[in-house]
């Protein structure tokens, strides 16, 4: 139990730190390198298009002192497209959170299959 | 003899055109020149400027083309002019530039460098889009380029209620003769040096504008024409553009909404920069409205020198970053629920409805949404605020609704605010802002579009509350300039109220694609900082005003 709240505050630290940042919204790529360095400037560990299995690579795995998280990056796209994905990462054993950075207004339970999300709004980072 | 891949010629109608063009020759040239469309073959038209000789010429030095001398001796001279230029526009942007003595000055007044440094290009250049911060100076450098006698006599257009605050600017500084347009329908003008006109006389005095009388323009707050040629107002501007020798635009946020609005501005100030419209479309965008990569379309305007920027950073003055705070308030569900059933029949005409209904509908959703949301969360609002009124904060609540403005009256009526919004005569907002300013009141009740040009609330205040959302990110920027200027000596708080229903959160996310948009090609290639978001003030504000609240109760 103190393992996931210890968990979630760290995933609240990251979502808090994601959104201060200006990130581009027009191309998803730029994003993600934007994303990228982003993370290595925070000195953050992770792995770019970690396979978790064939079809399921997300963008961001991050490690943590107590597991790993997905950072997923989306700019426009299907909501239920991307809420389906992320209940696919959630299925993984070795998935413990989910943060969604996006550019679609949506929003997000609390958990997906037991797994605690975070939503970060791109827009919200240039207010 | 060298081997040749192809014709280059001078057309009679004074275009270079390449023809003849071996296949893999033509897709090199087409992936260099991405303004050429794809299909096109045979042979291809580029105009005869310096910028397209320069780029002719490196291209002939990789596949020589077959060229007559004298063709080829004017496009060696193009590229040679090319580069002098290149030069000399270089030469003044550099930080130790000695700018030439000016006439026309008032006693005790002086430019700064940077100021020299744009009045120096415009002369050289003769068509230049100033970009500089808020608060820089536009308008003294403008004056300056006045203080050349080829510029003058000089026509400036400007917003209307700016047209007597820059009379009043160019006759403080210089010794220039100034004289205000009255009216829309033409008389015989006055001698002066400089005309001011408003953007909304154009149209009337367009037919004067043909006959080279005026040497200069300045567009002032050049967004005025991001729609274009297309409106009437707009197609006198272009006249006016095209009869000088000098175009100077003047805006620090010359993109409103969309990237592609670039393509527009350029129109008056250097119309063969980006091509023609559907050339800039093929070359720069994603749809008629994003810019596929920001950046890359900033850098070429700088490389260009046709778009001068420089932030308060850069030329050394900068106040305490802004601090911004995003908090969600809770909005009233039967506000929304009430407004339900009436979006669906319009949600339903957005997408099943003919071409017109769809347009027709998808508005009136916009504005019954926005309207809603603002409704709904207007006692939030409220509330929120009264924790920085009940500490004794001035504060500046902007919104947009007559009906939001209404619940926010009666929930806080016991700070006696002050209202500046479209509403109010122009007495009663310069009495507003004396009571705020003076210290009568703590709220200054704003719409989000009446503050521009709004000076001295920063001396009394450094908080604002958006209560509603705009749909365009530049106007919120505005807004904030009224106290992010001169003479504040506050760090500044920006609060943005926005709710998880309604159109918040798809607005906020229009608004970061508008924002990132204009960010890429205003300052191109910029590291974005983190933002500056620190709650404690407020928290601490929440926790004594809790406290009171409970003490009263108890």
């Amino acid at each position: 139990m103190e393992t996931a709240s210890s968990l979630y505050s760290e995933m609240m630290k990251l979502a808090d730190l994601l959104q201060r940042q200006r990130f581009n919204m027009v191309q998803e790529k730029l994003t993600q390198l934007e994303v990228e360095r982003f993370l290595h400037q925070h000195a953050i560990q992770f792995d770019r298009e970690h396979r978790l299995s064939a079809n399921d690579i997300p963008d961001f795995l991050i490690y943590t002192k107590f597991g790993e998280i997905v950072l997923e990056v989306k700019l426009h796209f299907p909501r239920r497209a991307i809420y389906r994905q992320l209940e696919r990462y959630a299925a993984h054993d070795s998935v413990h959170g989910l943060i969604l950075l996006t550019g679609t207004s949506m929003g997000l339970p609390q958990t997906i299959k037991g797994k605690p999300t975070l939503l970060v709004s791109l827009g919200a980072g240039w207010l | 003899m060298r081997k040749t891949y192809g014709k280059l010629q001078l057309t009679p109608s004074g275009q270079w055109e390449l023809s003849n063009i071996m296949p893999h020759v033509a897709i090199r040239l087409k992936q260099l020149f991405p303004r050429i469309p794809k299909w096109k073959s045979g042979c291809f038209l580029f105009p005869n400027d310096l910028n397209h000789c320069a780029d002719l010429s490196w291209f002939l030095s990789r596949y020589p083309m077959e060229i007559s001398e004298e063709d080829q001796a004017k496009l060696e001279y193009g590229r040679q002019q090319f580069e002098r230029r290149q030069e000399l526009y270089e030469e003044i942007l550099k930080p130790g530039y000695k700018p030439p003595q000016r006439i026309g000055l008032r006693e005790g007044k002086a430019f700064r460098l940077y100021q020299e440094q744009a009045i120096d290009l415009t002369l050289a250049r003769e068509k230049l889009l100033l970009g500089d911060d808020v608060g820089l100076g536009k308008t003294i450098t403008a004056a300056g380029v006045m203080l050349d006698p080829r510029a003058l006599p000089a026509a400036v257009v400007v917003q209307t209620h700016l047209q007597q605050q820059w009379k009043e600017m160019i006759e403080a500084f210089t010794t220039l003769r100034v004289h205000k347009i009255k009216g829309t329908r033409p008389y015989k003008l006055p001698e002066a040096d400089v005309y001011l006109f408003k953007y909304s006389q154009l149209l009337g005095w367009v037919d004067t504008f043909g006959d080279g009388y005026y040497k200069a323009v300045i567009f002032d707050e050049i967004q005025e024409l991001r729609t274009g040629t297309k409106s009437g107002k707009g197609a006198a501007a272009r006249k006016l553009s095209e009869a000088v020798v000098y175009r100077l635009g003047l805006s620090a946020t010359p993109i409103y909404n969309y990237g592609a609005e670039i393509w527009n501005i350029m129109q008056f100030i250097d119309d063969g920069i980006l091509g023609t419209y559907e050339e800039f479309i093929r070359e720069w965008c994603v749809d008629d409205k994003r810019v596929q990569d920001p950046d890359s379309l900033g850098s070429y305007l700088r490389e260009q020198n046709v778009f001068l920027r420089r932030t308060k950073k850069d030329v050394g003055q900068q106040l305490p970053q802004i601090n911004t705070i995003i908090e969600h308030v809770p909005s009233d569900a039967a506000t929304l629920k009430s407004v339900e059933e009436l979006a669906r029949t319009l949600a339903i005409k957005t997408t099943y409805g003919t071409f017109t209904e769809r347009g027709r509908a998808g508005r009136e959703l916009d504005l019954l949404l926005r309207h809603a949301t603002g409704v709904a969360k207007a006692y939030g609002v409220a509330q929120y605020a009264k924790i920085f009124l009940e500490a004794g904060v001035p504060i500046i609540l902007a919104g947009w609704h007559r009906d939001v403005y209404d619940i926010w009256l009666q929930e806080l009526a016991a700070y006696s605010p002050v209202m500046y919004t479209g509403s109010e005569s122009e007495r009663e907002k310069l009495e507003a802002v004396r009571r705020f300013v003076q210290g009568d009141t703590d709220l200054f009740i704003m719409s989000l579009r009446s503050g521009a040009g709004l000076d001295g609330l920063q001396h009394r205040c450094s908080t604002i509350l958006i209560g509603e959302l705009d749909w365009s990110p530049k106007v919120h920027e505005q807004l904030i300039g009224r106290l992010d200027r001169e003479g504040q000596e506050e760090q500044i708080t920006v609060v943005y109220l926005i709710t998880n229903e309604g159109s918040d959160p798809p607005m906020v996310e229009l608004l970061g694609l508008k924002s990132s948009q204009a960010s890429g090609i205003t300052d191109p290639g910029q590291q974005l900082e983190a933002k500056y978001s620190d709650k404690t003030r407020i928290q601490m504000l929440a926790e004594k005003y809790l406290s009171k609240k409970e003490h009263q109760t108890a």
